[in-house]
């Protein structure tokens, strides 16, 4: 019954776990030789640090490593499809039995919230033995890092935000999916920049005497900071959904 | 099972591969899916198997349309293609991993079915040559459950004791409420796994029909010239004193060689219209 049940539903909690246990299967290397590299790097600019400052080579703290979070994570959803894009290699992800919802939201739900609160946890374990580390060295404080901060806080916020547009890129594009992301994102905002630009100096130009709108207003600049607001919801679920129907039409062309 | 109803496909800036394409598969079938180089049996496998969308007409499994590529449907079907490139993990994670998805898979069948192929499943897929990865592909296709296997070439790069090992293990599995579509350009390989002979020429199936029937229909053998004539040869290949013909199976004095598969798809390929007439309602 069980199985008859997984067979003929949409969408199965069982098949999405099991996409997510794939993806990270597919992926761990990558995954290792990521975390491999962050460690190395901290350790080697901590060692820098004793060696050329020994009397005060500074706290170890959680700035910078929010950063890491951020690039990475970039990175890692940017990658996510790239099998997709293979013809030799996309045959076994397409035709898994999984249905085009599981295996898109899973891999969204892995890049993004999965991967923000591993990482939130990997980051307080690294930092608690770096810190305990360094103590033995230098006799500083041990450093528990806290993901809850205000500061953290904005940064996973803008993590979530804008993986939804990397995810995109990461079906959208066939090759260098993270650099093309990248280069997409700096063409639009130039081109937002520059329509915005314009309207400004069109709307002096019609209204030589000044704006027409008081932008120190309280009401008005509310309902600027909700217009934003609803402007990024969308954005997050335009390039999602798209991303998705992206996904669910891919071909096997070569 | 599998239906395929007007089907048009083409790639883009390409002229039309299939125009209104209309074939019907049944369980309990071993398709021989035969083809020149070039006419299209890896894109209608691909289209069947859903990794590829039709510019107009349907492709169902079991009244579903495999272009949604509903997980119920990609459990019923499995598709091996000719050409494809294997992640580097052990052949056993492999198949914890993705078995995992297929509801009907059968690790006993896929034990037997290795071992028959003496296959090493503790060795990383990347190291396996060609023909063994192939094998051990053949071994999870015929495992996983589905009623519907697609193999695209599947003895290309298969030494010849495997050739018969793959024949062999195809004469084993149960075929109840399954099918197999084997595309093959060998057809000597595979002539006699098969009870069913399709020919994909100039985007049309210009035969098919099963074996049985075809036997029934036809006579192979070597006929001299004066047979050839007198016997109404349908299609004929000269060889030393006469022909490797295909005559009507009419009773007295018709060749009682074989049924040779590779004759018959030449034929097909050669005179279409002289095998339908032989056939009659039977082509479609």
């Amino acid at each position: 019954m069980k199985s008859s049940e997984q067979k003929s539903a949409s969408f199965s909690i069982k098949r999405f776990g099991m996409m997510i246990s794939q993806y990270i299967h597919i992926h761990r290397g990558g995954w290792m030789l990521g975390l491999l590299v962050i460690i190395g790097i901290a350790l080697v600019v901590r060692l820098i640090a004793y060696t050329l400052i020994p009397d005060s080579p500074g706290q170890i703290s959680g700035n910078g490593w929010m950063g890491i979070y951020f690039i990475a994570g970039l990175l890692i959803t940017s990658h996510i499809f790239f099998d997709v894009h293979k013809g030799q290699q996309s045959w076994l992800t397409l035709s898994l039995p999984a249905s085009p919802v599981e295996k898109y939201w899973s891999a969204w739900a892995l890049t993004g919230p999965i991967y923000t609160i591993g990482a939130m946890l990997l980051l307080f374990v690294l930092l608690l033995v770096f810190s305990s580390l360094d103590k033995i060295v230098t006799g500083n404080s041990v450093f528990f890092f806290n993901p809850f901060e205000a500061g953290n806080l904005t940064y996973i916020y803008y993590y979530l935000l804008l993986h939804s547009f990397f995810f995109w890129g990461a079906i959208y594009w066939n090759k260098m999916q993270f650099l093309s992301t990248l280069m997409f994102a700096v063409v639009i905002s130039i081109g937002f920049a520059a329509l915005t630009y314009g309207g400004v100096q069109l709307s002096e130009l019609l209204i030589p005497d000044g704006y027409f709108i008081d932008l120190s207003s309280p009401a008005l600049s509310q309902t600027l900071n909700v217009l934003k607001n609803l402007f990024w919801l969308l954005s997050w679920l335009f390039f999602l959904f798209w991303g998705y129907d992206r996904y669910k039409n891919a071909q096997v062309l070569s | 099972m599998l239906s395929i109803d007007n089907l048009s496909f083409g790639f883009s800036g390409k002229a039309a591969l299939f125009e209104e394409l209309s074939l019907s598969v049944r369980p309990g079938h071993v398709y021989g899916l035969f083809g020149l180089n070039g006419a299209g049996k890896t894109t209608l496998l691909k289209l069947m198997s859903g990794l590829l969308f039709p510019k107009s007409g349907i492709c169902e499994l079991n009244g579903t349309s495999v272009q949604k590529r509903a997980a119920s449907t990609l459990n019923d079907l499995f598709y091996l293609p000719e050409q494809y490139e294997l992640r580097a993990i052990r052949a056993y994670d492999f198949v914890v991993e993705y078995s995992r998805f297929y509801t009907g898979f059968d690790h006993a069948e896929f034990k037997r079915i290795a071992g028959l192929f003496d296959l090493d499943t503790s060795q990383l897929l990347t190291k396996l040559s060609y023909g063994q990865q192939k094998k051990f592909l053949i071994a999870f296709a015929l495992s996983c459950g589905a009623s519907l296997l697609l193999l695209d070439e599947p003895t290309n790069g298969l030494d010849i004791p495997s050739k018969s090992q793959f024949r062999k293990v195809l004469a084993s599995s149960d075929l109840e409420g399954r099918s197999i579509i084997i595309s093959t350009h060998q057809v000597r390989d595979l002539a006699q796994s098969i009870d069913h002979m399709l020919v994909l020429d100039k985007g049309r199936i210009t035969l098919n029909a099963g074996i049985d029937l075809l036997g029934e229909r036809f006579s192979f053998g070597r006929i001299s010239e004066s047979e050839a004539k007198s016997r109404g040869m349908i299609y004929g290949e000269e060889v030393l004193g006469g022909y490797k013909a295909i005559t009507l199976q009419n009773g007295e004095g018709a060749p009682t060689e074989m049924f040779d598969a590779e004759l018959l798809f030449s034929a097909v390929i050669a005179n279409p219209t002289a095998i339908h007439e032989a056939l009659e309602e039977v082509t479609v």
